[in-house]
Parts: structure tokens; sequence; C-alpha cells
């Protein structure tokens, strides 16, 4: 039996919106695992409370309860550096803006630079080498390490922030609608790119994702989440082909595909269907 | 009812006068009622199509060609004849919403905005209603008097629509109206933005990126890339018989539900298309 990478339990969290409203529950009594070196997507719509479980998970947002461990030690969000960079060092984040993650004052290259000289002791040219081959790593080349952001298309910076996420050599990668914004063209090849780096480095994700049909190419189980829910998990296979949730068979109904039409009143139905 | 020939865009750098190609000599023709989906990926020219349409082509920009709406051509039209084609026979829909709604007026402003030859206000707020239980909103009155900050993506998408059909055009620009929306969401809107499109006899002409969508609700496809139509086809035509390579690969690495997914005979170079 393979151990657990990631073990969140019972995990609540409530944001205050102000003024007459009620606080929004982001987080409901959420519990996740994560086998070593397995993939888990998490998919739901906006609202779900996805977002809000990768950044609890990387201490970026406070917990109201609940338990989560990386590799067996709790996370908090600490504001003691040392903590943060132990975790940093655990755990790294990819976003699905990488102009929101890049400085545009900073060719690439010193902004993967700079994760080394943070948890690594190396000499320049060390550190120099390990830039060039996690550019390489990527499908990137040294012209390309000396660029702005600017100069480079969006599919170079996402593969940039993916170099920079490995140069911590994490356990734990947290892939945050990492693809989301890409052409299908270059989708599919940060796809790849994903997989293999997985593959060699024997690490772990969390696949944060609205769109189911980028599941099945890249991770093993899936956990469906709600209004801060989570309503179903399992296998890939398990809960794309034999989906429990009547929410989960909406989202697979609504999801474009050949020979498909937009029906009208699917939602109520479901709705409906959901709240009995 | 609307034939664009030999497009041509290019735009003009303000420091050097060199002009980079956006649309290199597109033509397409739509007959009345027809559905037409332009699909490509970012950069490919299809949102700029639909601009040059409407006359709203980026400064420095350089056109050529013919736009030909009901006999006329569009691009060698007078401004205030333009503003009228605009204001009632052509519509667009865009990815975002609030980029058409006013955020200091309510959505009942609007959609009375559009209907200026309605002078009586109780006959025009009755249309506006009529207008939103179309498309498929129930809350008509609480939604009439709200801001568009208060609203839903979907539900300002479908204050866009209610827009956008008011004035019965023959034209429906809709450019990736559904992208900013939540998956079931989509499915409704894009199921409403159909029905009206059909029940009212609109032609349209439906960009995205997204395939199998353009498919479900056109009767034909426009594959675009680097400025160019490279196949049109029926949607089945597309789907199961792909002309092109780049339509092959597109149909090919997209990914999909049911996992079958080829890996790519022409993966782009990296760094150089990427």
């Amino acid at each position: 039996m393979s151990s657990n990478i990631i073990e969140i339990s019972g995990l609540n969290k409530t944001f205050r919106v102000g003024g007459k409203h009620e606080p929004v529950r982001a987080l409901d009594d959420v519990s996740v695992t994560v086998r070593e070196g397995s993939c888990l997507a998490v998919v739901g719509e906006s609202g779900s409370g996805k977002t809000t479980l990768a950044r609890v998970l990387v201490g970026l947002e406070t917990k109201d309860s609940g338990e989560v461990r990386i590799a067996g030690s709790p996370v908090t969000a600490s504001l003691r550096r040392r903590e943060q960079r132990r975790r940093a060092r655990a755990v790294q984040m990819v976003f699905q803006d990488p102009n929101g993650s890049l400085n545009r004052r900073l060719p690439v290259g010193a902004a993967v630079d700079e994760v080394l000289r943070a948890h690594f002791r190396l000499s320049a040219a060390e550190r120099r080498a390990r830039v060039s081959e996690l550019f390489r790593s990527v499908g990137l080349t040294d012209a390309h390490a000396q660029s702005l952001p600017a100069n480079l298309s969006g599919g170079q910076k996402q593969r940039v922030a993916i170099a920079r996420a490995f140069a911590a050599e994490p356990q734990v990668i947290v892939l945050d609608e990492a693809v989301s914004a890409l052409d299908v063209s270059v989708q599919a090849q940060v796809l790849d790119l994903l997989h293999e780096l997985r593959r060699d480095k024997g690490l772990s994700y969390l696949f944060i994702t609205h769109d189911l049909s980028v599941v099945r190419t890249i991770a093993d189980d899936v956990l469906v989440m709600r209004h801060g829910q989570v309503l179903e998990r399992g296998s890939v296979g398990d809960v794309l082909d034999r989906p429990r949730s009547p929410y989960t068979k909406l989202l697979l109904e609504c999801a474009p595909k050949p020979g498909w039409k937009p029906r009208r009143g699917v939602i109520d139905h479901l709705n409906s269907e959901i709240a009995s | 009812m609307i034939a664009i020939e030999n497009l041509e865009l290019g735009i003009k750098d303000p420091d050097s006068g060199a002009l980079k190609p956006v649309l290199k000599g597109v033509s397409l023709e739509l007959g009345r009622g027809e559905a037409i989906g332009l699909v490509g990926e970012s950069g490919s020219g299809k949102s700029m199509t639909l601009r040059c349409i409407l006359g709203i082509g980026p400064r420095n920009a350089v056109v050529g060609g013919r736009i030909m709406f009901d006999g006329e051509n569009l691009r060698s039209l007078p401004t205030d004849k333009m503003r009228r084609v605009r204001a009632g026979r052509i519509a667009l829909i865009s990815q975002n919403p609030h980029a058409a709604l006013n955020p200091v007026l309510p959505i009942e402003t609007y959609l009375l905005e559009g209907m200026p030859e309605l002078r009586d206000a109780r006959a025009a707020r009755l249309r506006a209603g009529e207008l939103l239980e179309q498309v498929g909103i129930r809350s008509v009155d609480r939604v009439l008097k709200s801001f568009p900050h208060q609203l839903s993506g979907g539900m300002l998408q479908r204050v866009v629509i209610a827009g956008a059909i008011s004035g019965k055009p023959d034209l429906l620009l809709a450019d990736e109206p559904t992208t900013a929306l939540d998956v079931t969401t989509q499915a409704e809107v894009a199921a409403i933005l159909d029905e009206k499109r059909r029940d009212l006899g609109m032609s349209m002409i439906f960009v995205t990126h997204d395939l199998d969508l353009a498919a479900a609700v056109t009767d034909r496809l426009a594959v675009m890339r680097y400025g160019e139509i490279v196949e049109i086809g029926t949607p089945e035509q597309i789907r199961d018989n792909p002309q092109h390579p780049y339509t092959r690969m597109l149909m090919s690495i997209r990914p999909t539900l049911d996992g079958v997914q080829a890996v790519p005979a022409t993966q782009p170079e990296i760094g150089s298309t990427l």
C-alpha cells in the first residue's frame, strides 16, 4: 500500500463577505487524500471551493478548523519564515495566469534562479547550470531564460512557471487551472510535459480544473466539489464512466462533445434532483 | 445575407510603418437564417473578422476587401448609415457581458435603450420583461431593477442576449459568448441562443475555440489559422473527414471525455509558434 502524501480531514473555511450577507462556507467538512506519486483532479464550477482548497493546502489561506498534512507534517498558515520556507520546499503551486506570478522586469531565468538561491546552497555556476537544465526539461532554451515575460507566449510563460515550481524539488505540485487559458495545441503539449515530469520525478499533483475533458489525460483519481462540499470521489474511470452523483452526471452531460446538443432546463431538472 | 470577399487586414507598426498581416484574404458566405461557426486558436483572426463586419477594427489597421450585406458594401457605407446597421440589423454578443452593460445603470435602462420606438413607458417595460422571460429569466422584476454587479455572469449573458434579440436583427455576431461561463451555465445559455436564433430566423456567426460547441449550434464550421480559413464544411464533415492537416491536428489533440486522444502527428515546433 502506498502512503498518502496529502491528508486533509474535516477542513472548514468560511469567508465573511460583509454587510448583511451570510458568511460564505467555502469549504464544508472537506476530506481529501492524495496517494504518493499520483495525480488527483479536483473538479468543480465557480464557487465550488476548489481554489480555496488549494490555497489552504499551500498555506496562502488560514483554515477555520480541520487538519492538513503534507508528507505527515501539519500545514499552518504560519508567518514564521522557517516554516514558510520548509513548506515551499514541500509544495509548489502553478496558477492559471503566468503573468500574475512572473515579475515583468525580471528575465524569466532569474525568476527561476531566485528559487534555487532560496532553497539550495549552490555556487553561481552550479545555479546557472541548473537553470539551464530546468529550462531544457520544459522544452525551452537558454535564450528563453534571458527573455522578459513580455517576449514569451502564454504557453512559454506557463512552461517557465512549471520549471520554477520544479526548481524547488517539491513533493507536491498544486496546479490551479494551469492549462485552462492555453490553446488546445499548447495545452496538449503542457499536459504531456506535466505527465512526463511526474513520471520521471515521482511526485504528486493536485490538479484543479473546471474542465472535465482534460481529467482523463492527466489524473488517476477525481474529486467532484460543489458549494464547498465533496460530492463524489473515485478513480477517473469510475467517476467519468459510472458517475454516482447527479451533479457529476449533470457536468458530464453539459460538456460539449461530438453529436451533443445543448438543451434548456437541464440545470433545473438536475438541480431539483440534487436537492431532493 | 452577408458575403465577406477577400477580407484583408494588417496592423501598421506606428514606429517602423511595417504592416503585420492579421487577416489574409478571408472569404465567407452566409445565407439568411444560417449559422456558421468560426473556430480556431488565439491569433487566428476569428474575432478580428467580426470586428471588421461591424467596422470597429483596431486603430492603425489597414483593411482591404468587401463585406457585402444585403447588396451593400459595409466597408464603404457612410458613418451614419453604418451606425444604423449596427443599431438595428447586426447585434454583437461578446465574451464579457460587462463590456456591453453600463455598470451604473440598471438592467431595465439597458433594455429600454434598445427600443426607442416604444414611447409608452409601460409598454416598453412589458416588452423588456417579455424579453427576459424568453431567455429563461424567471424573477423578471428583480432582474430589471438590478445593476450588472448584482447578477452572475450567466444571468448577465442572458440579459445581453435579450438585448441583442430585442431589435430582431438579421445577423447575430457571437464572440465566445459562453467561454467565461461554467459548463452547466454554458449549456443553458448556448441552448437559449440556439433556440432564439432559430425562432427569429436570424443568421449567426459564432466564434469559439471549442469545436464541439460550435458544431452543436451551427450549420457549417470554418476553421481559421493565422488569418486564413483553411477549411469549411458541415460539422459532420469536419469531424468525420477533415481535409486540412491543421483541422486534423485540432481534432486529434483536443481533450475528450472518453479519453480517445491520439498523439498529434504534427506538433507545432516548441519556441516558434508556441
